[in-house]
């Protein structure tokens, strides 16, 4: 079935079409839902609250851009709507004093995709979000500040923090391995 | 900043294509949960439906149009005509004057009891309902005088109390 059949399906509500976008996507976006989500309960109920949406609102779906790239934005707004926008302005994650930039390009090759979501998990919220935002997704800081609510300087510096706590993870981790 | 960017480049091809492993009952949860959805919607539709229904069917007994102020007064007077009390009718017809949204002081809603027999006595023809309330707050209905009274108008009227 092409993508073009599954999503006619779908506006038709045909539940094999529904079901076989979601076995299709479900995977991939469930790991978007895991680098937003602390806990793995907390991403498996903003899947479901997206694929609600998703199915929802597949009517609305202009066929100019990709669906994987549409649905991926639903993921990610509904994991933005259970945080608060102003929880973690004045996070503090505790690794102001720690420098930046001491890892080896090299180390990365050695994490698997279930540590780096262990890591990105052990942030605190703010920085995790704005990480995701920026690093991954792609957006830029002032893009940031009109979702979050926030200053632009502000998801800079939480960016800037997210990394170095990255980088002291991740050394971490190296030094257990080795 | 090199590792930096390396660092997010990093994540970023690393988690793109990864895929998560998904609870095998989640389609049959989402499923449930839109419907739920659903159902929750025509139930609201259908309440405020039903409310609005209600809003007319006491628009049409108190003959409300608009263009008439006397709304409110035509329900007083449905209600005191059936022999309500007249602080309940008093009472019932409080939401229905703020809906009509009725500010004027000669159809205003009384709020106390002693308004409502205040208003009441001032229509010469709600004043016998006005009395009998009064009574009936001032000097409660007793069983031995209900029978004294039966008994002296049977006396006066005998037809009314025979069997025949």
């Amino acid at each position: 079935m092409t993508e073009q059949q599954l999503i006619q399906g779908c506006q038709r509500e045909n539940r094999s079409c529904q079901k076989e976008l979601f076995s299709r996507y479900s995977g991939k976006l469930m790991t978007v839902c895991r680098r937003y989500a602390r806990r793995s309960f907390e991403a498996e109920d903003i899947l479901q609250d997206a694929f609600v949406r998703i199915f929802s609102n597949i009517h609305q779906f202009e066929q100019r851009g990709s669906l994987e790239g549409w649905m991926r934005r639903i993921v990610a707004n509904t994991a933005l709507k259970r945080y608060d926008k102003l929880s973690f302005k004045n996070e503090s994650g505790g690794l102001d004093d720690v420098d930046e930039g001491s890892v080896e390009p090299d180390v990365y090759s050695t994490l698997q995709e279930e540590t780096l979501l262990k890591l990105i998990a052990a942030l605190p919220d703010g920085y995790r979000i704005v990480f995701n935002l920026a690093a991954i997704e792609g957006f830029s800081h002032k893009e940031i500040g009109a979702l979050l609510g926030i200053e632009e300087s502000a998801s800079r510096s939480q960016l800037t923090k997210a990394r170095r706590k990255l980088q002291h993870q991740i050394l971490a981790t190296e030094k257990i391995n080795v | 900043m090199k590792h930096s960017l390396s660092l997010d480049q990093f994540f970023r091809s690393t988690l793109r294509n990864y895929e998560s492993p998904v609870a095998d009952d989640l389609f049959d949860r989402i499923m449930a949960e839109r419907r739920k959805q659903r159902a929750g919607f025509w139930y609201r539709t259908g309440g405020k439906m039903a409310s609005f229904s209600l809003l007319l069917l006491l628009a049409g007994i108190s003959g409300y149009s608009p263009a008439s102020k006397k709304s409110v007064n035509n329900l007083q007077n449905i209600f005191a005509s059936s022999y309500l009390p007249v602080e309940t009718a008093a009472t019932a017809l409080r939401p229905v004057a703020s809906i009509f949204g009725n500010k004027s002081s000669q159809n205003s809603v009384p709020e106390t009891t002693s308004e409502a027999l205040t208003l009441n006595s001032s229509d010469p023809t709600n004043q016998a309902e006005h009395l009998d309330v009064q009574q009936l707050e001032n000097k409660p209905v007793k069983p031995a005088s209900m029978a004294r009274e039966i008994s002296t108008l049977s006396k006066e009227y005998p037809v009314l109390t025979s069997n025949k």
